[in-house]
């Protein structure tokens, strides 16, 4: 497809504007495959463009040019677009041992922390480390200056909003209070009146700990904590640029949901956050809304004439089919009109149809793209 | 049916397939059954809360209105409060250990600790721990895959790290609890769709491999077909416009649905089907999905 695409002015204005977009949602409702259609038509828009997936499914994968167990940037095979298409997994494990042994102090003091059994976990199965490193992956990939948007897709969360809570857990977790606490605590007989009073406390908490734990566990936890002191710094700097290039003005949030009434409910939770948060909710997409061959809007005079001429047994148990099957999509629209309006304005809303068949090539992207760039539909 | 007699009941699956849904289901099809039934979701964010309309859901268990089981929301905080409290018994000790920033973040950071906690509460009716859970049946509207996986594997990584103290006890203890197919039941929800189909039978692989248990799944939002095959096909070829589509749509949904659930079938599970019910209302949604699930071999379709 190496015409040009028809203009878009809701969409393209999001895409043409922005260093980076980040795709939120909850769980399976279709953020890797929005933000790879999003890249699409970046890309056919002329930008060098890359897409920052986090598990894409396979077949999605193999469309991108992406191998799972290589995270490095690769252009996507097959385009002939006006600009330029990459895409990228992130592996969270990889990213975060790449940002101990480039922070730490020495190569020991990487190694000891990459050989804790806590780090070990804590890198891939921590609620919230995930999101740390796509975020660390976001914005080396943003400082590097290859590429005039970057589009991060997040992971699976149950809740929308537990994406933008992670890098604050983390974040807290490496606090200079915490790590202090801990070394104290690893300090026999510690004088002096501060540390005299902290490791009260720290003895009976320890001990109540313990007593739930075992004391291998304190060990491991008091060495995790004295070894990631010399990345602390580091960290903190870094989350701080984190947040400075999400709230900043070159950042737009796009959420995409599914379609029903406790998951609009959960998107208009999401759009307030964000606000009160600081970062700018670009546009709304609901996934999968309608059925992609459900004919929009017709009346029933006009749906009785194209439904043709046709007779015999089944003809009357599809038409009652239909008329259910439409019934039920026209309630659906109005629950839509219905979050459309009390969602404030701000956002842009795209709907896109569900198809019947998972989107898995470029030239489904540049379908959903297209689709998208029909237009925001509350202009 | 297993879980007619079993006392837990696991319904996980991909984000989205309708877990929620179809726990809730589960429920109303065993209380009809004359059965104590609660339905436990587990998280921070209470997804029922806006799906009933209620007034709030919180970690101790509340009747839903109208549909005879009780409610309860279970995150790895509120169970290991419970459980700390438990064993430290004295409440200056477990303030202490709550209202201290440290121990806050060391919660998050502990390895399995809150994922040993909620599996703690939901076996702790079977183990007589704890307060009272007087239940015949805690229907858990759990995590999605990975992450349930995580939590069903959490015990034995316990009993591996820790042997001895109270931790490595209970460690046991749940995991005797959640291995034995007379006392816990496990429901993988699916759509019959690719990428759904395939991570549920991955699932069902682990669960066996790890647990030694036979999940049994659920084929959700089936569509419920006004004609066969035959005659659909007759329409498309024969109809115009819109019939014409539609039968062209139902013969592609058939031909998919059939070909996902074959799919399934093939891996020897037991499979339930559950149709995929035209309305928003939540009593509706719950009753539909209840009848699939109550027995005399009929699924609705
Ligand atoms: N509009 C659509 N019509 C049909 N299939 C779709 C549509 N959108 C997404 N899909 C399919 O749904 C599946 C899930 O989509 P996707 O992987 O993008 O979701 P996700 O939000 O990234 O999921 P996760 O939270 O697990 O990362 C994929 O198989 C995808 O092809
Ligand atoms: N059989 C069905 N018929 C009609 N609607 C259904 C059916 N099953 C689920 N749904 C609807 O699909 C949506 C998703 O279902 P649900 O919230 O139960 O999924 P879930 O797996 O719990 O999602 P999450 O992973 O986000 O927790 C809801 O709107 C639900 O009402
Ligand atoms: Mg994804
Ligand atoms: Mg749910």
């Amino acid at each position: 497809m190496g015409s040009e695409p028809r203009p878009s002015p809701e969409l393209d204005e999001i895409l043409s504007s922005r260093k980076v977009i980040v795709c939120a949602g909850s769980g399976g409702v279709g953020k890797t495959t929005v933000a790879a259609a999003l890249g699409v038509r970046a890309a056919q828009l002329g930008a060098r463009v890359l897409v920052l997936t986090v598990d894409p499914a396979k077949r999605l994968a193999t469309a991108l040019g992406l191998d799972l167990s290589d995270d490095s940037e690769k252009r996507v095979p097959g385009q002939s677009y006006r600009g330029e298409l990459f895409a990228a997994v992130i592996d969270s494990r990889k990213t975060f041992d790449q940002f101990i042994v480039r922070h730490a102090k020495s190569k020991a003091a990487a190694d000891r922390i990459l050989g804790n059994r806590l780090y070990q976990q804590l890198s891939t199965t921590l609620s919230g480390s995930q999101e740390f490193t796509s975020l660390e992956r976001l914005l080396e990939a943003v400082e590097s200056e290859r590429y005039d948007l970057v589009i991060l897709d997040t992971p699976p969360t149950k809740h929308a909003m537990d994406f933008l809570m992670a890098p604050q857990r983390i974040h807290s977790l490496f606090q200079d209070s915490v790590t202090k606490w801990f070394i104290e605590a690893a300090r026999p007989g510690s004088g002096g009146l501060i540390s005299g009073l902290l490791s009260r406390g720290t003895r009976t908490v320890l001990k109540s700990l313990e007593t739930l734990t075992g004391g291998q566990f304190i060990e491991e936890l008091i060495d995790f904590f004295a070894a990631v002191r010399s990345v602390q710094a580091t960290l903190r700097d870094r989350s701080v640029a984190v947040q400075k290039l999400l709230s900043g003005p070159r950042t737009k949030f796009v959420v995409i949901t599914s379609f029903d009434a406790a998951k609009l409910e959960e998107a208009k939770y999401l759009q307030a956050a964000l606000r009160k948060m600081g970062f700018a909710l670009e546009a709304i997409v609901i996934n999968r809304a309608f059925p992609v061959w459900l004919p929009e809007g017709s009346d029933a005079d006009e749906d009785a004439a194209a439904l043709g001429v046709s007779s015999g047994p089944a003809r009357e148990k599809v038409l009652d089919f239909y008329e259910r099957f439409k019934r039920f999509h026209a309630v659906r629209y109005d629950l839509y009109e219905e979050f459309a309006k009390s969602a404030r304005a701000g956002a842009r809303m795209f709907r896109l149809p569900e198809y019947d068949q998972d989107v898995h090539g470029l030239r489904d992207l540049e379908r959903l793209s297209a689709r998208l760039a029909e237009g925001a539909e509350n202009k | 049916m297993g879980w007619k007699s079993q006392k837990i009941l696991f319904v996980t699956g991909k984000g989205g397939v309708g877990k929620s849904l179809i726990a809730a289901g589960v429920a109303r099809a065993e209380a009809a059954r004359g059965r104590r039934v609660l339905l436990a979701e587990l998280g921070e964010n209470s997804y029922y809360k806006d799906f009933w309309k209620l007034d709030g859901v919180d970690h101790v268990p509340r009747p839903v209105p109208g549909e005879g089981f009780d409610l309860a929301l279970w995150s790895g905080e509120s169970c290991l409060r419970e459980y700390v409290l438990h064993y430290l018994r004295v409440e200056s000790l477990y303030r202490l250990f709550f209202e201290n920033k440290v121990m806050r973040s060391l919660v998050n950071v502990a390895p399995g600790l809150s994922e040993i906690a909620i599996l703690g509460k939901i076996t702790s009716g079977i183990r007589k721990v704890g307060p009272p859970l007087a239940y015949d049946l805690v229907v858990v509207d759990a995590f999605a895959t990975g992450h349930a996986l995580a939590m069903f594997r959490a015990p034995r990584g316990m009993m591996e790290a820790i042997r001895f103290g109270p931790m490595g006890h209970h460690s046991r203890d749940i995991q005797k609890v959640i291995q034995d197919p007379g006392l816990t039941g496990y429901l993988v929800v699916t759509l019959l769709e690719e990428l759904p189909v395939v991570e549920t039978l991955e699932l069902r692989d682990a669960l066996k491999a790890e647990l030694g248990v036979d999940a049994e799944l659920a084929a959700n939002k089936i569509v419920p077909l006004p004609a066969s095959r035959a005659e659909l096909r007759e329409l498309r070829d024969q109809a115009r416009g819109g019939l014409k589509e539609l039968s062209g749509f139902l013969l592609g949904v058939e031909e998919r649905q059939a070909r996902f659930l074959g799919q399934l079938l093939d891996a020897g599970a037991e499979v339930h089907r559950v149709p995929q019910v035209y309305s928003e209302k939540p009593d509706e949604l719950v009753k539909r999905v209840a009848s699939a699930f109550s027995g005399s071999g009929a699924d609705g379709l």
